[in-house]
């Protein structure tokens, strides 16, 4: 019976745990699921927004270039070329006077540069940089005064094999310690004959840290040309995402749609693709800046939504540690309940035991004193009788009252136990009924 | 001269009532449960003048005795008699059907027997 009792409380006690453990962990996952959702999806659009800032800071840069290039090719043999150059140049020259362009030149159809080249080296009004300032610079960029390939041949190549060919963007080319791209405008003669080029010289760290880093926020991101080079990479993450696009073998087919996305007014192409890095899994989303280069942008899953997780991890901390409380209440409660409930079941037990001493006893009594009386009141005088009457009754009861006394002291020293049902242990003389109704 | 039955059944209680009633003049019978006590009362060649009954029987109770009683045979000059009277749901029962009893251990000198005289004179008279 106890053990029923015990088994019950404890089932009743962990299925009240489990009823508040279960919504618990249902509400933590569904709303976890939910959040991270709702924090990728937001997330992915803020990602979203920075590549199209950055996609329309590339368009810029380029458009901006040619057009200076362009409009100093219409400008050649009108202007001084020093000076139309120079003028050009400092457009490009921000206060500081850390332009990312790193010189504007013009290339002859031989591929040499002719001597009104010009580096950035000067400040925004046009004059030369200070010797403090322009060493501090050297000192990062040891280049700066003499920015120049050992060839331009390849510029003017590039003209040479497509007459029809106005603007144009090298792909990314290894400079000494560092990585340059080449805007370039012919000018051609009016037999289509390529007569010069005018070229602005792009850094591409120059590039990067002027115009694109300032609003790249939280991004990995990674920046490639038409041939595959890349130009930067921003972190681990960024280079294991570039590399591992550029396997696909998608760069050509790509910046082809670029191009002709360009052709029909557009900034470039976008797009988004899974990737599997390592084991875990990310996603790439890119642009491209018409057909000559691909800027990407790459995010772990596991940081999507990472505020998220962090903040899951506290409430599931903080309900664990309130379903663990609970539940110690709940374990506190239900020992007490038990111990409560035992002591009751002590209290009925010796209740009833009580009432079967007493019955018992005042039978006893009921017969001894009744024949007692019997004799003091001289109904009873025959000696012979009066001796049966002691050996047959009297004796009995007071036999069975001294059996009683005995029984209730061997109780006291915890000889025996009391039986739930009242009766004492198998060691009873009197029989007693549960249920009271019996005698 | 008066029958009385009595139903208890400590064997030892029933003899002393016995004797005592016996002693006093009345005729007496004897039961040692509600069984013996109804097959008793369907055999009697008349309706004792009054029963001592127990409360508690081993085969059932006082109280239904006496419902029993008079409903199969009207008879209703019933007298407990209980060794439970500490017991609050016996001294309620008491106390509602409104009958006379008495606690063991009986005296009988002082209160039974008088008692019985009164209680058998209201019939008679």
């Amino acid at each position: 019976m106890a053990d029923k009792v015990w088994t019950k409380r404890w089932i009743f006690f962990l299925g009240v745990t489990l009823m508040l453990a279960l919504p618990l962990a249902m509400a933590y996952f569904y709303l976890g699921d939910l959040m991270s959702q709702s924090e990728r999806k937001r997330h992915q659009q803020q990602a979203n927004a920075q590549l199209n800032l950055m996609q329309e800071q590339l368009y810029d840069t380029k458009w901006d270039a040619l057009a200076d290039t362009y409009d100093d090719t219409l400008h050649l043999g009108r202007y001084e070329e020093a000076r139309l150059l120079r003028d050009t140049l400092m457009s490009y020259a921000y206060p500081d006077g850390r332009s990312f362009v790193e010189g504007i030149a013009i290339v002859n159809p031989d591929g040499s540069l002719r001597p009104s080249r010009l580096a950035a080296v000067i400040d925004d009004q046009g004059r030369p940089l200070g010797r403090k300032r322009l060493a501090a610079l050297k000192m990062d960029s040891p280049w700066l005064e003499a920015p120049w390939l050992p060839s331009y041949d390849f510029v003017a190549r590039a003209f040479l094999d497509n007459r029809d060919l106005d603007n144009w963007i090298s792909p990314f080319i290894q400079a000494p310690g560092r990585l340059v791209f080449v805007v370039a405008s012919a000018r051609r003669t009016a037999d289509g004959h390529l007569a010069c080029a005018v070229i602005l010289q792009h850094s591409i760290k120059s590039l990067w840290r002027n115009l694109q880093a300032p609003v790249r926020g939280e991004l990995d991101l990674w920046l490639m040309d038409r041939r595959g080079t890349m130009g930067l990479s921003t972190s681990k993450l960024a280079a294991e995402s570039a590399a591992a696009f550029k396997a696909l073998g998608l760069l050509e087919r790509l910046l082809q749609s670029g191009a002709k996305a360009a052709g029909q007014g557009r900034l470039g192409i976008s797009g988004e693709m899974p990737q599997r890095l390592g084991e875990e899994p990310s996603h790439l989303a890119y642009r491209s800046l018409a057909g000559d280069m691909l800027l990407g942008a790459v995010t772990r899953q596991s940081a999507l939504g990472a505020q998220t997780a962090a903040m899951l991890r506290y409430l599931g901390v903080i309900s664990l540690w309130a379903l663990l409380i609970l539940a110690v209440a709940g374990a506190i409660f239900t020992v007490a309940s038990l111990r409560e409930q035992a002591r009751m079941v002590e209290k009925d037990t010796l209740r009833r035991y009580a009432g079967t001493v007493s019955h018992r006893v005042r039978n006893d009594l009921a017969a001894a004193l009744g024949n007692l009386e019997l004799i003091s009141v001289g109904r009873l005088s025959d000696p012979a009788a009066i001796k049966e009457i002691l050996a047959s009754s009297v004796n009995p009861a007071l036999c069975d009252i001294q059996a009683t006394v005995e029984e209730l002291e061997r109780l006291s020293r915890g000889e025996v136990d009391l039986a739930k049902d009242g009766q004492l242990g198998t060691d009873t003389m009197y029989e007693c009924k549960c249920d009271s109704k019996g005698g | 001269m008066s029958l009385i039955l009595i139903v208890d059944d400590e064997p030892a209680v029933l003899r002393t009532m016995g004797d005592w009633l016996a002693s006093e003049g009345y005729e007496v019978a004897m039961a040692a449960s509600v069984a013996e006590a109804r097959s008793w009362f369907a055999s009697a060649y008349k309706p004792p003048d009054a029963a001592l009954v127990d409360i508690k029987l081993p085969d059932g109770n006082g109280f239904g005795l006496a419902d029993n009683l008079y409903a199969d045979h009207g008879f209703d000059r019933v007298i407990f008699v209980t060794a439970f009277f500490w017991e609050e749901e016996t001294r309620r029962e008491l106390v509602q059907r409104g009958k006379p009893y008495f606690e063991k251990p009986l005296k009988f000198h002082k209160q039974v027997l008088p008692f019985l005289r009164r209680f058998l004179n209201t019939k008679e008279s």
